[in-house]
């Protein structure tokens, strides 16, 4: 009876451990969602409705990628980054300016009609059946203190940790990245220094859109995708943004930690149908709280 | 007057501002080497008149720079001409980086450059290398209008513009900007200035031009503009 | 109001009168069943439309959860009839459960704008969602709620017809509603403070309460025209009765009329009627083709058909 007892209580511990571990792990690969959030609304001041279309993008394209070349999706997320780069550089330049130059709403009206096409096409092209990247490596997992570490949780976390130090080196060392903080804090003033500032607005999705790239990989590592995702990955992306913050590397990643922690705190000790549900309240909430205006500057 | 001497060549400039007109045909040249100086009081549509010359209000009426019209060109177009602009607000800076920062986004596009430059800046401005790491919003209102003069000099400017050098300074510390001002302009920058403080302006400029409610009132050489009774009395309270 | 329904110039609308006698009479007369299911639909989105151009045209809040409102009253719709609440009254019930939880939503919701507004309300909708997807109550039988969600036992009791008049009924009604609240305080007040909230505040108007009507009969009637539409339907599940099309139709149908224009819907209502029941099979390619229609209007023209209407009179005319 007594070892039964305790038994009981060191597994409540440590599932509230597992939990723990498993929700900053995610919250590692959920940063990685919102900080192309992040740079768009820091520099343009807009969002983009079809963020999670485009992780999901890349999320699909990595799954023909494995199907047909066999080709792994790690390896795979290079070609697929560097693709979305130019995509969302050219997509800004040449067709979303027009938009944002006639207002902040018609980008969304835009990137909406986006959104909506996209997630339409997934499911013409690859139903609404859920897919997943299944690799080998996938079945790995390592013990720590009595817990099991899948792989992939780790490599969520450290790639994700790699990319938001990458970028805040990039933001901070480069002259690119410092006229992206200029034109982000002023863009008036950002011209005046000589920085063209609509290569700079492309620029910034681009790189939204290759953060959306890595994200997609990772997330379709570790979660079945399927189409209509799509919006749950944006609300998350606009979470992580409510809550940590514009413009801070350090910020998104907490803001990532949260999310994930709530989400995996409500499926172990609540319910598992409710998780997204869960970190969304959490979202409305601090959006509700937080005074008008200051929401991370 | 020959016209390769002039650097900036103002004609029937209107600037508008939401819709409503604030400068009235005005018409104006800066001689290269020169400093110029646009006076009047308050409102009187001065730094408008910079503000069209950069780019960033519209306008009617034609802008030639060493001769060559720029009204179809972008602000960041005009700044790799070698124009550039220390703003009037101390907000104009980048609060978010710091002075160095500041300093270095200045010569984005002749970064090659960059090492001079800083050495050109932290000679005339030594304050600012003192103060080189520091969050650019930690500093005083005279060393704001230093970094922003540091920061539109590091472009390696041919025409300077400065708005309102002594707004909210100290005597002293206008003095001072002016000091380095005067050793800008030797070392071959033209400056156009706008001044509320008509006396200091007179004082450096070249020649000047008085603007009242949007439209140029007098033209000529400052020293003649300084001894003018008129002046005196409108402007200099004597 | 009163005053605004007293200026309202009945002489002017003697050809929208006939329209509306012939359409109220040619039921009776015989009418296609094609065509009577094209007209419930079209009044359905055209009473949707016009809602959400009073909200983001005339208002400025472009919301992208209408879902919330019409999942909502359509779920409440189902829930009523189930215990036998008579289906007018479930209906009236059902779009006062959506203004009442507009009302809840909008102080929270108001406190941010812009884009984040756009969000907040998508994000709200995302929320009812998973909510309806994961809640079972305690009378769910086993094949019902969830995923599969759930049937409007009503519909089985109420013809063809009778859902023609009631969505034809709620498209008037919503565009009287519009024009007069247009012309009244409430409109004027609003376009004020879409305009320059700031300036409106600082003369003493109390914004907030402005907002909060704007929003509750935006959801009203949203609910209502929902709940319609689910009547029509017979069952509602929790993807595509909180999906994003419930704003991409109105959206569309208004931007090809333009923003801010209280006769455009009724233009634009007509081309998402006409894809929605042609590709009724393929939902998804109706939504592609809506997309597409979007991001054309939005580069080519974005003042709707009425901005290249007077962009063509001014180049041959003027």
């Amino acid at each position: 009876m007594a070892y039964r007892r305790v038994y009981c209580e060191l597994s409540w511990f440590m599932k509230l451990i597992e939990a723990v571990v498993y929700g900053s792990l995610l919250g590692g690969a959920y940063a990685v969602i919102g900080i192309g959030m992040s740079l768009t609304l820091g520099v343009m001041e807009v969002m983009n409705i079809a963020h999670g279309e485009i992780i999901l993008l890349s999320s699909y394209l990595a799954y023909q990628l494995l199907l047909l070349l066999g080709m792994d999706p790690l390896l795979s997320a290079i070609p697929l980054s560097l693709f979305l780069l130019t995509l969302g550089f050219f997509l800004q330049k040449y067709c979303l300016s027009r938009a944002l130059k006639y207002s902040v709403e018609m980008f969304v009206i835009t990137t909406l009609a986006i959104s909506t096409i996209l997630e339409n096409v997934y499911l013409l092209i690859w139903s609404p059946m859920q897919k997943a990247l299944i690799t080998g490596y996938l079945l790995w997992s390592c013990e720590v203190g009595g817990i099991k570490v899948p792989f992939v949780f780790l490599l969520d976390f450290f790639v994700s940790i790699a990319v938001l130090v990458t970028l805040r080196e990039f933001l901070k060392k480069t002259y690119l990245g410092m006229a992206i903080r200029a034109s982000s804090e002023d863009w008036k003033i950002a011209q005046l220094m000589g920085i063209n500032t609509d290569n700079i607005r492309a620029l910034t999705l681009g790189l939204a859109f290759l953060t959306a790239g890595i994200a997609g990989v990772l997330i379709g590592l570790t979660y079945p995708f399927s189409p209509s995702i799509g919006k749950s990955y944006m609300v998350i992306a606009f979470g992580i943004v409510v809550l940590g913050g514009l413009g801070s590397m350090i910020g998104t990643f907490i803001g990532g930690l949260i999310i994930g922690l709530v989400q995996v705190l409500t499926a172990t000790f609540f319910d598992p149908a409710w998780q997204l549900f869960a970190s969304y309240l959490v979202i409305f909430i601090i959006l509700a709280l937080r005074p008008k205006g200051v929401l991370g500057r | 007057m020959m016209e390769e001497d002039n650097i900036l060549e103002i004609n029937n400039l209107s600037v508008y501002y939401g819709g409503l007109r604030v400068v009235h045909n005005v018409s104006f040249n800066v001689r290269k080497g020169e400093v110029f100086a646009l006076i009047g009081s308050n409102g009187a549509g001065k730094s408008s008149i910079l503000s069209a010359i950069m780019g960033l209000s519209s306008y009617t009426g034609t802008i030639k720079f060493l001769g060559k019209k720029i009204d179809h060109l972008k602000t960041y177009q005009r700044i790799a001409l070698g124009l550039t602009l220390a703003p009037e607000s101390s907000a104009a800076i980048f609060s978010r980086f710091t002075v160095l920062e500041n300093l270095l986004i200045g010569s984005y596009l002749n970064r090659a450059e960059r090492e001079k430059m800083l050495e050109r800046v932290f000679k005339l401005f030594p304050i600012l290398k003192e103060r080189m790491n520091q969050p650019a919003d930690k500093l005083s209102g005279g060393e704001r209008k230093m970094l922003l003069i540091g920061r539109a000099l590091m472009s390696n400017p041919k025409l300077l513009l400065l708005d309102e050098v002594s707004l909210g300074l100290s005597p002293l510390i206008t003095d001072k900007i002016y000091e380095a001002c005067k050793e800008i302009n030797s070392q071959g920058v033209t400056i156009l200035l706008v001044e509320q403080n008509v006396w200091k302006a007179l004082e450096f400029a070249n020649r000047a031009c008085i603007i009242e409610a949007g439209k140029i009132t007098r033209v000529g050489k400052a020293d003649e503009l300084l001894d003018e009774e008129s002046i005196r009395r409108a402007y200099l309270g004597l | 109001m009163i005053r605004a329904w007293q200026n309202f110039p009945l002489k002017k609308y003697w050809p929208a009168t006939l329209m509306i006698v012939i359409l109220l009479f040619i039921p009776l007369i015989g009418l296609s069943a094609y065509m009577v299911t094209f007209l419930t639909l079209y009044f359905i989105f055209l009473s949707m439309a016009e809602m959400w151009n009073f909200l983001a045209g005339y208002g400025g809040f472009f919301s992208l959860g209408q879902g919330a409102f019409v999942g909502l009253a359509g779920y409440m719709l189902g829930i009523l009839t189930d215990f036998g609440c008579p289906t007018y009254a479930a209906l009236i019930i059902s779009s006062s459960v959506s203004a009442a939880f507009a009302a809840v939503v909008s102080k929270p919701l108001f406190r941010v704008k812009g884009v984040y507004f756009s969000v907040g309300s998508l994000a709200l909708t995302e929320m009812m969602r998973i909510f309806f997807t994961s809640w079972r109550p305690p009378w769910a039988s086993p094949v019902t709620w969830g995923g599969a969600g759930i049937p409007i036992k009503a519909a089985a009791y109420i013809t063809r017809i009778e859902i023609y008049y009631v969505a034809l009924i709620l498209a008037l009604i919503s565009i009287l509603v519009v024009k007069i609240a247009l012309n009244s305080k409430i409109g004027l007040n609003v376009i004020a403070i879409c305009d320059d909230e700031d300036a409106a505040l600082s003369c003493g108007m109390p914004t907030f309460r402005y907002k909060l009507f704007l929003l509750v009969i935006c959801a009203f009637f949203t609910g209502l025209a929902g709940a319609t539409f689910y009547l029509y339907q017979g069952y509602i599940e929790p993807v595509s009765g909180f999906g994003v099309n419930w704003t991409l139709i109105p959206l569309m149908a208004t931007i090809i009329g333009g923003l801010r224009s209280v006769e455009g819907p009724i233009f634009g209502a007509f081309i998402s009627t006409i894809l929605y029941l042609q590709l009724v099979r393929y939902l998804g390619l109706s939504l592609i083709l809506q997309g597409v229609i979007v991001i054309l209007f939005v580069f080519l023209a974005p003042k709707g058909l009425r901005g290249l209407f007077d962009k063509l009179k001014k180049g041959s005319g003027g």
